[in-house]
């Protein structure tokens, strides 16, 4: 198996080429890759891919990861039902 | 960064990046300058309609037509498919005055050759969109409407500068200029200085600040959004409909809130309210789909034209700076951008758009 075929984001199934490219057209962060590509836009939010595209964003870029512009997280942090984030009893 | 350019384009969003591709495309030098990376600002964080039914009155409709025939054409210009899907849009009515604002909205439709664009009742509606809510009065119903993935589109543009020779450098912050009597000599930013010939501030709602360096009014204002994301369904949703998209991928989008902001307000933090405020519209306009899971949610910031119309050329005071600024630039960038490059160029007299230069606010 070719090492660009390997999927890095499950849910979005992104693989490492397709991350691998994003960076070559410009994207130098986890956010500027899950734009283009979908890693990390799943279920999961990249809580399963996130180091990974960290690492390959290092590779391409040429900075270690700590100096990488950290991604944001945003909420809900787990899945919740629409009809649960309204709050509570609250009609209007 | 190179140390000079023709024209620097500072915001690589869709204002910026259509642009920067159209200027390229006319054989212009350009440099774009973008603080964060592409796409990453107010075009990153929009719904993303192509929704040309309710732009009033017949000159703006009209270049919102003419973007939205020309974007039958564009992913075959560009070279890259950016998930422009057409499903027809639903724009619901709940009250008898807001059905009396849509047969006027539906007027400028008509009038440029869209008869197709209609007002129907309450069950009409209810058969072209049964997850909708039933008590609406009627609604727009347009088969023209659709959607777009922004992030595509936007790279698709750089890219397409790119291979006709632009430059685009991200993480680079425009921090001031030098100006010599009315003119911009040098760009000073966090990588260094540039010499320009051309400025074009396609910052959105940034561009309040960048105007300020130089002394010029943006004459934009900022207002706030909350969007829900859901996680991928079977095609639930017909159309785009005020208040909700369904993406090529499967996820819904909810949304539809203009939260007033301080007009410094660049904040696009997701906070409770704005949760509980998507939340509760969603549940509202779409009760049956109360148990979707949300798997994330952002915050977007409008860049508002005061007058609502893009705010376009030359400045006036600065003889080598101009804005370049739109609210729903996603409808009319293909052509919007295509002129400006044109003015730019010298093939168009910049009093061909009266309606969007910016020395309209000099009166």
């Amino acid at each position: 198996m070719n090492k660009d075929d390997v999927i890095i984001c499950r849910c979005e199934e992104v693989t490492e080429g397709e991350i691998r490219n994003a960076c070559r057209c410009g994207a130098s962060s986890v956010d500027g890759v899950k734009r283009v590509t979908r890693a990390g836009k799943g279920l999961c939010q990249g809580r399963t891919c996130r180091c990974l595209v960290e690492n390959i964003v290092a590779q391409e870029t040429g900075k270690p990861v700590g100096e990488l512009e950290y991604p944001g997280v945003r909420p809900p942090v787990r899945v919740v039902k629409l009809g649960a984030l309204r709050g509570e009893g609250e009609e209007e | 960064m190179k140390k000079q350019a023709e024209v620097v384009v500072i915001g690589a969003g869709i204002m910026g990046a259509s642009l920067a591709y159209f200027l390229a495309k006319h054989g212009k030098e350009v440099l774009v300058l973008e603080q964060n990376e592409i796409c990453s600002g107010t075009s990153s964080s929009t719904a993303a309609w192509l929704w040309p039914t309710d732009k009033t009155p017949l000159h703006y409709g009209k270049l919102a037509w003419d973007g939205y025939n020309r974007y039958m054409t564009l992913a075959e210009e560009l070279g890259a498919d950016f998930e422009l899907t057409i499903t027809g849009g639903v724009e619901p009515l709940y009250t008898e005055e807001e059905v009396r604002a849509a047969e006027k909205t539906i007027q400028v439709a008509h009038s440029l050759g869209h008869p197709d664009v209609r007002i129907v009742s309450q069950k009409e509606v209810q058969e072209i969109e049964p997850i909708l809510r039933h008590d609406i009065l009627g609604a727009i119903v347009s088969p023209y409407e659709g959607h777009l993935n922004p992030f595509l589109l936007v790279n698709a543009y750089i890219q397409a500068a790119k291979r006709l020779g632009a430059e685009v450098s991200t993480y680079t912050k425009v921090e001031n200029f030098v100006v010599k009597g009315n003119h911009i000599e040098e760009i000073v930013t966090n990588k260094g200085t540039v010499k320009p010939g051309l400025v074009i501030c396609a910052a959105g709602i940034y561009s309040r600040k960048i105007g300020e360096m130089v002394g010029l009014d943006a004459h934009v204002k900022p207002e706030r959004g909350f969007c829900l994301v859901s996680e991928k369904m079977p095609k639930i949703l017909n159309n785009v409909i005020v208040g909700a998209r369904q993406t090529v991928s499967g996820n819904i989008i909810f949304g539809f809130i203009a939260d007033k902001v301080p007009m410094d307000c660049i904040d696009r933090r997701m906070y409770i309210r704005g949760l509980q405020w998507a939340a509760k519209d969603a549940v509202r306009d779409f009760p049956a789909l109360q148990n979707i899971n949300i798997i994330r949610s952002y915050t977007g910031i409008r860049c508002k034209p005061e007058d609502k119309f893009p705010i376009i050329g030359p400045t006036g005071k600065i003889d080598n700076f101009w804005f370049h600024l739109a609210h729903s630039a996603f409808a009319h960038n293909p052509v919007l951008s295509d002129y400006v490059a044109e003015m730019v160029a010298g093939e168009r007299p910049y009093d061909s758009l009266p309606e969007y230069v910016y020395t309209r606010f000099d009166k």
